[in-house]
C-alpha cells in the first residue's frame, strides 16, 4: 500500500523568522543572520567568532514541567511544534493516537546542559547535585523525547542523530511511515542549539569562515570562488505530515505534497563527501517520486560554503540534472543551522512554492570554476514556474538525504 | 546550621526546625520547583497542591544532599505527602548526620 503524503503545518524558531513567509521574506531581501560573538573566542579559544543565533526567543514561555527536562534545543523545538500544529488546525485529540508519530533529530543533545552538568561533575568528582532532569536535557534524543512527552505522542518515536542531515532524515522517515501505512500523521523536524563547542569543532577542522570577520554579512559564500567555510547557527523547525485523504477530510491546509525521499551513506570517509553517493541518493529520491530529472524545477542545495563540500555537491547535481535546473543554497544568508538546517530550509522552499520564486544564493558573486556548470541563482530571487523542488542535506559520517516536494494541487 | 535535638540527642517530629533551615527548604521549592513562597505552608500537599511528581521527588532528594549533606533513603522519601513531612524528614536525617559527626 502506497499512500500520498502532504505537509499541513509548519512552524519555526530561526534567525530568519517563525513562519515560511517570514523566512522567505528575510531571504528575498538579502538579509544575513550572521553575527559576531566575541565571547566564543574568549571562552572557547576558537578563531572564528561568527555565528547565526536566534536572538529573540523567550525560554520562559513554557510550564515548569516542560522546562525542567528541556535544554534550549528542546524549548525551541517545542515552540516550533506548537506553532506548526496551530497553523495546521490540528486537534489535540488527533495527537493522542497510536497512529500519530514523532520524528525529530539533532546533532547533539542540549549542549548548554551538557557543559553545565559535566563541568560540575568533573570539578567535584561527585554526582552530588546532579539532578535527574539534567540527563533528560543532555541525552541524544532529548528533543524528540521532550516533544513526545509535552504533546502527548502515543505513536512511533524516531530520533535521527545524523548531524546536519538529521532533520531532513526525520521528515523523510515520517513520510515513509505514512506512505507505507504504518502511521497516519507525523510531527517531524529537527533542532540545534548554538554552543561554543559546536563552533569549535568546525573551527578545529578548518571548516569555519574566518576571512570575513570584519564584514561578516559577506559570509558564508556558497559556491563562490572566495568562500572559506561555514557559520554555525541554531534553530528548530517542525512540519506536520498527514496522509492526504485524511488531511482533506478534516479540511487541513495543504502546503505541499511530499513526492519522494531517499537517504544513504558514503561508506567511505567520515568527513570527505562522495559525489557519487550524493548523486545516488538524489537519483533514488527521483525514482521514489516517479519523476525524471527535468520534472524538478529547482534544487535547494545543502552547500555550506566549505571548499570541498560545495564542489562535490555541484558535480553530483550536474550528474543527475545537467546544467539547466536552477540551484541555490540558503546558507549564505542563514548560516548553517546544523540539525535544524534541513527543515528550516525546506520551510523556505515552501515559501518559494507559494511565491513562485527561486531564492538566490546570498554572497555568491563569482562561481568557483571547480564547481560544476550549474544554473546558479545569484544576486536576487528568480521569479519562475515553480512546482517541484528537490532539497539536499548531508552530514558527517557520510550520511546523505534528499527529499522532493511539490506544490499542492487541488 | 544546627538542628534542634531532644535531650537524648535524637531528633523528634515535635521539635521545630530552626527558621533558617525551613527557609533553606523553602528556597529549594522556590528555585527548583518555581512555587510562590506564599503557597509554602506546612499543610501544603506536595503532589496534589504544589504540582510535584515522582521526578521532582528524586530531584528534591538530590537537593537535600547538596544543601543539607543528608541522604534519606528513597523508601522514606516515598512516604512524604506534605511540606510538614519534608520538614520532619530533613530534621530527622540532619540530626542523625550531626550526631554521627559529633
Amino acid at each position: 500500500m502506497k499512500r500520498r503524503v502532504v505537509i499541513t503545518g509548519a512552524g519555526f524558531v530561526s534567525p530568519a523568522g517563525v513562519t515560511c513567509q517570514e523566512i522567505f521574506a528575510f531571504l528575498s531581501v538579502g538579509k544575513s543572520a550572521v553575527r559576531r560573538r566575541p565571547e566564543l573566542s574568549k571562552v572557547f579559544g576558537v578563531q572564528s567568532d561568527l555565528c547565526a543565533p536566534v536572538e529573540d526567543f523567550d525560554e520562559k514561555d513554557f510550564p515548569r514541567q516542560w522546562r525542567r527536562s528541556m535544554s534550549r534545543i528542546s524549548l525551541m523545538a517545542a515552540a516550533a511544534t506548537q506553532s506548526a500544529l496551530a497553523r495546521a488546525g490540528w486537534d489535540e485529540k488527533l495527537t493522542q493516537s497510536s497512529r500519530t508519530g514523532l520524528s525529530f533529530g539533532s546533532t547533539m543533545g542540549g549542549t548548554s546542559a551538557i557543559e553545565k552538568a559535566f563541568r560540575a561533575l568533573f570539578e567535584t568528582q561527585a554526582f552530588e547535585g546532579f539532578l535527574s532532569t539534567t540527563f533528560l536535557q543532555i541525552m541524544s534524543h532529548t528533543a524528540a523525547a521532550n516533544l513526545a512527552t509535552a504533546f502527548g505522542i502515543q505513536g512511533r518515536m524516531l530520533a535521527s542523530c545524523t548531524a546536519c542531515a538529521s532533520s531532513l532524515q526525520s521528515i523523510g522517515f515520517a513520510y515513509e511511515n505514512i506512505k507505507y501505512g504504518l502511521s497516519d500523521a507525523f510531527i517531524c523536524g529537527g533542532a540545534e542549539e548554538l554552543h561554543g563547542v559546536m563552533v569549535g569543532v568546525f573551527d578545529t577542522m578548518k571548516a569555519t569562515s574566518m576571512q570575513f570577520l570584519n564584514c561578516f554579512s559577506s559570509t558564508p559564500r556558497p559556491f563562490d570562488t572566495t568562500r572559506d567555510g561555514l557559520v554555525v547557527g541554531e534553530g528548530a523547525g517542525t512540519l506536520l505530515l498527514e496522509e492526504r485523504e485524511s488531511a482533506l477530510r478534516r479540511g487541513a491546509p495543504i502546503l505541499a505534497e511530499v513526492l519522494g525521499f531517499s537517504t544513504g551513506s558514503d561508506g567511505g570517509h567520515m568527513t570527505n563527501p562522495s559525489r557519487e553517493a550524493m548523486a545516488r541518493v538524489m537519483q533514488e529520491a527521483l525514482l521514489d517520486a516517479q519523476l525524471s530529472p527535468h520534472q524538478v524545477d529547482y534544487v535547494n542545495a545543502h552547500a555550506t560554503a566549505t571548499p570541498v563540500g560545495d564542489v562535490a555537491e555541484s558535480h553530483a547535481i550536474y550528474q543527475i540534472f545537467g546544467g539547466e535546473t536552477p540551484v541555490s543554497s540558503l546558507k549564505g544568508s542563514l548560516g548553517h543551522l546544523m540539525g535544524a538546517s534541513g527543515v528550516i530550509e525546506l520551510g523556505a522552499c515552501l515559501g518559494m512554492l507559494e511565491n513562485e520564486m527561486a531564492m538566490h544564493t546570498q554572497n555568491l558573486r563569482e562561481t568557483d570554476p571547480a564547481c560544476a556548470a550549474l544554473d546558479y541563482v545569484k544576486s536576487e530571487p528568480r521569479p519562475m514556474k515553480l512546482n517541484t523542488v528537490l532539497k539536499n542535506s548531508f552530514g558527517f559520517g557520510g550520511v546523505n538525504a534528499s527529499i522532493i516536494i511539490r506544490k499542492a494541487i487541488s | 546550621m544546627k538542628c534542634l535535638l531532644n535531650a537524648d540527642g535524637a531528633t523528634s517530629g515535635s521539635v521545630p526546625l530552626e527558621p533558617e533551615m525551613i527557609q533553606s527548604i523553602h528556597t529549594i521549592f522556590v528555585e527548583l520547583f518555581e512555587i510562590k513562597p506564599e503557597r509554602l505552608t506546612p499543610q501544603a500537599k506536595l503532589f496534589e497542591e504544589l504540582g510535584l511528581d515522582s521526578l521532582d521527588a528524586i530531584d528534591l532528594v538530590v537537593s537535600f544532599e547538596r544543601v543539607f549533606k543528608i541522604k534519606p533513603p528513597h523508601s522514606e522519601v516515598r512516604d512524604i505527602r506534605t511540606l510538614s513531612d519534608v520538614y520532619s524528614l530533613v530534621q530527622r536525617y540532619y540530626g542523625l548526620e550531626n550526631v554521627a559527626a559529633s
